[in-house]
Parts: structure tokens; C-alpha cells; sequence
């Protein structure tokens, strides 16, 4: 018995250094990856970061700000740090991290809709949440997680949180070896969407009530003062809606007057582009809730016209 | 608790550990604490259902007792062993086959119409196996070859033996009671022996089957819409899909029988080697095969009557054994498939004519046995078809689908490469150690450094390769 249980230990321990030294390769070489899941992560650990505008929002926020467009007409370097299919929560995450590493911006763009004021409290097995697996070697990082749903075995035991994604698995080990070399970049976060309206989305969106949690509102509220007592200047941009999907939002209405006041508690400007003509069109739109490359690029220049005109940008 | 969880992983080392260090000098409590830890394992699923397991358990222990009380009156022995037999059964049927048989009989008679005849009851998990279990002890009691214990908590720790509890092996009674009932001493072979089995049970369920199962429900989801090649593609993952899932958990049940010093009854040898179709039935669910053979076949005259008697025994073994796997149309026909291609093999007197490992001695197979082992893998895909399709309708969809015109097209095989890789492997590793127990036994490798690399390169795989944890098949029978 003793050395079976000698002999079972040993192997343990072999199992678990190799695992260590496993998760630690993968992990560097997802973040060698150019590939938007990863590389801005990669990016903001390094640190050094200087942009004076950050853009924060889900999907349609990494989809809807050009920063080609707003890097030329601003003069100024701006990054996308929209995170898809997530809430306030875990766009705050992100932003966290980034201001861990980097040198606070002048400005925040906050992409703000019917998603937005929510809280996801397990992160874990969503849309891409691939990208947070490398993030367990921060620090500041993992007491964010924790709070997003990582529990101990995600956090301490390595390789576990790898289970079932064979692809990123693959991806991260035939990086780090330098055996093939994966690139789906993106312009400093913008991620535009490619291709023609397609109507079926729509078709199959059942009405749906747009939540405002309290604890979202908690959250984004909170984080809105914060840049208030760090003098970050917030603007509250709602992006273009394709009109068909507004009308199968319920309550969209009392979520804009929420908007509407709280950005004038915190001091920040509010801006609604769902109202708009381009709204009506959907051959600005490849989804109705995502805008395609180039009514992105349209909407980005409407957006610094507005930004300029109110002053915000020289 | 499912032996691929973490729940498990916790569980297990600890009811190890207490086992061999807290409880090894008495019997009597090292058993209890069999029992204890069975129905913990049990009753993580369902504690409501550890009612019916102990009843169960209780009843043919009873019955078990009186049998021998009246053993010189046979008659009330006989009755102890029929009432038995009805109870349990009727149990089985009450939970798993009655709205089976009512909606059939709506359907027959009354249009459908299915209003408060149904009872929509849960299926305890393991109600199959446990209860063939104890049928068995009470038959083998009431003929003879099996002294009745006397000792309940052995019983228990019989029937709810916590590795074969939830999927099998049906282990005899004449098997596992006497180790029961003797000392048991901690063996550092068996014990490294059990590991290995885990570890390749593990590989077969996570890797195999789980990876399998996507692609197949996928494409059983949406038939109708797929090719020939890809109908193809889905029923062959199948196959290896049910194997890897089956045979897996199989595994992993007798590993962790060994690991409390414990040989149980093998329940797969390699079946997919097999030459014909009965040799595959000598390989396949062995534990359920062999009790089908000794409760119902034998007592029924077996092959040794009238030819109509062995046409009618035969599709009787194999329409109640498709019966067993579920209360569906399709399992029942799925039984009579295979009584159809068992039967001339029988009649013919040649149903064991492959007894022996298939190419025993050499490396390769000769083209006739590799042909042979061809045709036998086809027809098993051919009955997988009609056991995984949600109705026999679907099959005979799914099978005229196959035999289009579309069979020579592309089939859609995104994300197949990875697992495909582990079949190939699984095979290939399976062929070289047929001869053996399982797919790890590298007893034979001399070199620890090498068994150690083998060892860590299947864990690599499970974690490289591991699909999506999915819900044992036969936890549903």
C-alpha cells in the first residue's frame, strides 16, 4: 500500500508541474496570438499604453467605433476595448485591467444600449470567454474574475478551465511552439462587421424587455464617478439601432430617460443615434443590431462631428 | 455522481483511504462502509430513490433467506423465488416500461389519447442493473448454486456495490459475495491495474464518446437535410460513440473495483474485433448477454431443441434484451435485427466457431479475417442506426438517406479531425493489447520511464482532446 500510494503520489506531482508548465505555454501562446480575442489583452499587459480615448461597450461597441476614423479626426490615439456579448460588468473588467497597466485616457466613449446595464455574474462558458483564461496570472485580474464567476479550481488548478476547448487548446500550444502563427487582428480593438444585411436575425428576435438591473446600475454608476474623481471626461453613446429591433425592445423607452439622467448626474454627454435615418436603412446594418463596415465609418464621423461641436474634442 | 466528475474525484480517494486505513481490520465495517459510500454515491443523483434501491436490495435478500428455509418444500421455494421475480420485475415495469406500454396501447385503441393513464414517473438511474442483480441471486439461490447469505449488510454491499451501481457490469452474486465475505488485502498490481483501467475508461468516455456525441446528435438532429456520406459518417461515430461511452464507464467500474480489491466481471473485450456476430455478442455488454444466456435463454431449452424452439428462443433472448435498453420501438427492433443475423449462425451450428482472439499470435489480420471484422462493424453500425434513432420511422429515414445518391459526396466533417485522430489511436492500441484486459494494461512493458510517458500522453489526450462532458448512455437503461 505504502508504495502504491508513494508511486500515485509521484505521479501526482509529476502530473501537476507538467500541468503548470502547460497551462503557462498555452496561455503565453494565446497571447501571441493577433487574434481580437487575445491581443488586446496582450497589449494592455504589457502596459505603456498611451491613448487619450478609450471605447468601452459590448459587440456593438467594438463593431460601431472606427478607430481609424476617430485616431484621424481627433489627432489623438484612441483604443477599442468593446468586449462581445458581455454587460457592464465585464466590460469594466476589462477596463480595469487596462488602467492596472496603462496611463488613464482623457476620454471614455461608453457604447450604452439594451444589453448594457445588466450583470453577468458567471463569465465562465460564454460567448468567446476563451479570452479570459490568460488572465488568471494577474493578479488584480484574478480577484476580478473571482468575482465573475471563476471559482477555486478555475483559478488554482491548471488546465481546468481549459476543458472542452480543444480549439484554443490547439491554437495556444501551436503558438507558443511556433509551429503556425494565427492572426484575426483588429484595428486597436475596432472589429468591423463584413458582409450584407441578413434578415433571418431579426426574424427569429422574439420581443424583449430591456433589463436594467440594480446592480448593473450599481456598477455603472459607480465606475461613472470613479472617472468623475479621476477627471476622465464620459460620453454616453447609444449607436444605431436598426429600427425593426427597437420596436421589439419593451421599455426601451424608460431606459433612455435612465441614460438621459444619469449622465447628467455624473457630468457626462449623452448622445442617441437610434433615432436616426441610417436607422431605417438596412443596408447600413449586416444585423439589426450591428452596423456594417462602412455605416460604422459613417457613424464614427458623425460621432467626432458631434464631439467637436460640443467641444470635447479640439 | 458520474465517475468523469469532480464530485468523484473528491469521493473516491477519500472512501478509499478510509477503507483501507480506517476500516481494513474489521470486515463487518469495511463492508458497512461499502454500503455507507454506495448510497452516498447513489443518493448525490437522488436520495429519494435510495428507498427503491434498499427495498429492492431487502426484498431478495428475504427472499434469498426463505428459499433456503424451504428448501425441502419446493413448491413454497418455488413461490418465495416467482414472487421475487414478479416484484422486482414489476417494479422495473412500473418505472421504466409502464407509459411506454400505455401510450402504445392509446395509440392501438384509444386515438392517442393518453389522459390520466400516464404516471410520468422519474427513471431511477441504474433500476435495470441493479435489479437484474438481485434476480439473479434469488434464481441462483432457488437452483442450487449459491448458498444464501446470512449477512445483510453484505447483501447490500452486493447489490449496491457503488462502481457497478449506476451502468454495470450486472455482477452474479456468485462472483462478488465471497470476496465480500473474506478479508480483503491491499494487492499493488490489481491496485496499479485499476488506475490504468480508470485512466483508459476515462479516455474512451472524454475523448471518444463525448467528442462522438456532438457531431452525432447534430446530425441526427437534422437528417433529413444531410448527405449520404454524412448519414454515414454520423452512424459509424455512433457506433464508436456508444462503445467509447459504454465500455468506458465498463472500465472505469472495474478499475475502481480493484482499487477495494475487487475482481468483477469483465464486460467488453474488444468487440469491434470480431468475426461474426455472434462472436461479437461473446464481446459486447458481456455481463448482460451471459444473464440473458443463464436466466432466460437456457431455462427456455436454449439450442439444444427443436429448430423452431431455437428460432423462437433466439428472438425471444434478443427482443427482451432490446427490450431491456428501453421502453422504445426501436430498441425492440433493434433486438430483432440482431436475432435475424444471429439466427443462421446458430442453425447452422456455427455460432462459436470464433472462440479464440482474432489473429492470435500475429501482428496483422489476413484480408478474410479483416473482411470479416469489416462486414460484422457494418452490420452492428447498421443496428446502431436503428438504437440511437428516436423512432423506427427516423431509422428508416436515416438509412434510405444513407443509400442515396449523396453517399459519394463530401461529407460534412468540420471538426472531426481531432477525434478521429483518437480513434485511430484507440484502435490501434486496442489491436496491439487484445489479448489483454483493457487498452492500458502495460504490464508487459518492462520500462517504468516508458509506461509513465504512455500514462501521461493518454492524460494529454483526455485533456487536449476531452469533449464537453456528456451523460452516460446506459445510465438511462
Amino acid at each position: 500500500m505504502k508504495k502504491f500510494l508513494l508511486k500515485t503520489l509521484g505521479f501526482a506531482a509529476l502530473v501537476l508541474v507538467l500541468a503548470f508548465g502547460l497551462d503557462w505555454l498555452i496561455c503565453r501562446g494565446l497571447l501571441k496570438m493577433d487574434d481580437y480575442r487575445f491581443r488586446d489583452y496582450s497589449a494592455m499587459l504589457k502596459g505603456g499604453m498611451d491613448n487619450d480615448i478609450l471605447i468601452l461597450g459590448n459587440s456593438r461597441g467594438k463593431s460601431h467605433f472606427d478607430t481609424r476614423v476617430i485616431d484621424s479626426l481627433s489627432q489623438k490615439q484612441s483604443f477599442n476595448l468593446g468586449i462581445g456579448g458581455y454587460p457592464i460588468n465585464a466590460q469594466l473588467l476589462k477596463y480595469h485591467l487596462y488602467r492596472e497597466h496603462n496611463r488613464k485616457p482623457a476620454l471614455i466613449i461608453q457604447n450604452i444600449d439594451y444589453m448594457t446595464i445588466r450583470v453577468m455574474s458567471d463569465i465562465r462558458h460564454q460567448h468567446e470567454s476563451e479570452q479570459f483564461f490568460p488572465l488568471v496570472y494577474d493578479k488584480v485580474m484574478r480577484k476580478e474574475l473571482r468575482e465573475s464567476g471563476y471559482g477555486f479550481l478555475e483559478l488554482n488548478m491548471p488546465l481546468y478551465r481549459f476543458f472542452g476547448y480543444q480549439q484554443v487548446i490547439k491554437n495556444g500550444l501551436m503558438e507558443a511552439l511556433h509551429i503556425k502563427h494565427y492572426s484575426r487582428p483588429s484595428y486597436k480593438g475596432f472589429l468591423p462587421e463584413i458582409g450584407q444585411w441578413n434578415g433571418s436575425e431579426l426574424a427569429r428576435m422574439k420581443p424583449e424587455n430591456v433589463v436594467l438591473s440594480e446592480e448593473g446600475k450599481a456598477l455603472f454608476e459607480d465606475y461613472l464617478a470613479q472617472c468623475r474623481a479621476d477627471s476622465i471626461q464620459v460620453v454616453l453613446v447609444n449607436s444605431p439601432l436598426y429600427a425593426g429591433a427597437r420596436e421589439k425592445l419593451l421599455g426601451y423607452d424608460d431606459a433612455r430617460v435612465y441614460f438621459e439622467q444619469v449622465a447628467e448626474k455624473y457630468g457626462c454627454l449623452y448622445f442617441d443615434y437610434t433615432d436616426t435615418p441610417e436607422c431605417q436603412d438596412t443596408s447600413n446594418f449586416v444585423v439589426s443590431v450591428h452596423l456594417n463596415d462602412r455605416a460604422a465609418r459613417a457613424f464614427s464621423e458623425t460621432l467626432m462631428e458631434d464631439l467637436k461641436s460640443r467641444i470635447i474634442i479640439e | 455522481m458520474l465517475f468523469n466528475s469532480l464530485e468523484f474525484a473528491v469521493f473516491l480517494p477519500i472512501v478509499f483511504l478510509l477503507y483501507w486505513f480506517v476500516f481494513e481490520k474489521n470486515l463487518k465495517l469495511q463492508n458497512l462502509f461499502i454500503v455507507v459510500a454506495s448510497y452516498v454515491f447513489y443518493g448525490w443523483w437522488d436520495w429519494r430513490f435510495l428507498v427503491l434501491l434498499a427495498f429492492t436490495s431487502l426484498f431478495s435478500y428475504g427472499s434469498g433467506l426463505l428459499i433456503e428455509k424451504y428448501r425441502d418444500t419446493p413448491r413454497k421455494a418455488k413461490t418465495v423465488n416467482v414472487l421475487n421475480i414478479v416484484v422486482n420485475l414489476l417494479i422495473l415495469g412500473v418505472f421504466k416500461y409502464y407509459d411506454f406500454f400505455a401510450t402504445s396501447f392509446a395509440n392501438a385503441f384509444l386515438g392517442g389519447k393518453t389522459d390520466g393513464l400516464l404516471l410520468k414517473v422519474i427513471l431511477p438511474v441504474g433500476i435495470s442493473f441493479y435489479t437484474f442483480k438481485a434476480l439473479s441471486y434469488s434464481i441462483d439461490v432457488y437452483r442450487g448454486k449459491l448458498e444464501p447469505t446470512h449477512d445483510v449488510i453484505q447483501y447490500l454491499a452486493y447489490v449496491g456495490f457503488f462502481p457497478q451501481l449506476l451502468a454495470g457490469p450486472i455482477e452474479r452474486a456468485m462472483n462478488l459475495l465471497p470476496q465480500l465475505a473474506k478479508p480483503r488485502s491491499f494487492e499493488y498490481e490489481m491496485g496499479v491495474d485499476g488506475m490504468r483501467q480508470i485512466l483508459w475508461g476515462l479516455f474512451k468516455k472524454m475523448v471518444i464518446a463525448d467528442n462522438c456525441a456532438v457531431y452525432v446528435d447534430r446530425i441526427f438532429s437534422s437528417y433529413q437535410t444531410q448527405s449520404g456520406s454524412t448519414l454515414l459518417l454520423a452512424a459509424i461515430f455512433f457506433a464508436f460513440q456508444i462503445y467509447g461511452d459504454f465500455s468506458g464507464y465498463s472500465d472505469m467500474a472495474i478499475g475502481v473495483g480493484k482499487l477495494f480489491g475487487f475482481k468483477t466481471m469483465r464486460n467488453f473485450s474488444f468487440p469491434y474485433f470480431s468475426r461474426d456476430m455472434a462472436e461479437f455478442w461473446r464481446r459486447w455488454h458481456i455481463s448482460l448477454t451471459t444473464w440473458f444466456r443463464d436466466y432466460v435463454y437456457i431455462p427456455l431449452g436454449g439450442s439444444r431443441c427443436s429448430k423452431a424452439k431455437i428460432v423462437r428462443n433466439t428472438f425471444v433472448i434478443f427482443l427482451v434484451s432490446g427490450l431491456w435498453h428501453g421502453a422504445n420501438w426501436t430498441f425492440i427492433a433493434w433486438g430483432a435485427f440482431h436475432a435475424v443475423l444471429f439466427l443462421p449462425l446458430i442453425l447452422i451450428g456455427k455460432n462459436r466457431k470464433y472462440k479464440n482472439t482474432v489473429a492470435e499470435g500475429r501482428l496483422l489480420p489476413s484480408l478474410k479475417e479483416a473482411g470479416q471484422m469489416l462486414l460484422t462493424f457494418i452490420l452492428a453500425t447498421i443496428g446502431w442506426i436503428i438504437f440511437r434513432a428516436d423512432s423506427i420511422g427516423q431509422a428508416w429515414d436515416f438509412m434510405r438517406g444513407i443509400c442515396s445518391p449523396s453517399l459519394f459526396s463530401r461529407p460534412d466533417a468540420s471538426g472531426v479531425t481531432g477525434f478521429c485522430l483518437a480513434i485511430f489511436v484507440m484502435l490501434l492500441v486496442e489491436w496491439l493489447l487484445r489479448d489483454r484486459e483493457h487498452g492500458l494494461d502495460l504490464s508487459g512493458i518492462k520500462s517504468g520511464a516508458v509506461r509513465i510517458v504512455a500514462y501521461l500522453a493518454v492524460l494529454f489526450m483526455v485533456f487536449a482532446l476531452g469533449g464537453h462532458a456528456v451523460n452516460f448512455i446506459y445510465f438511462q437503461f
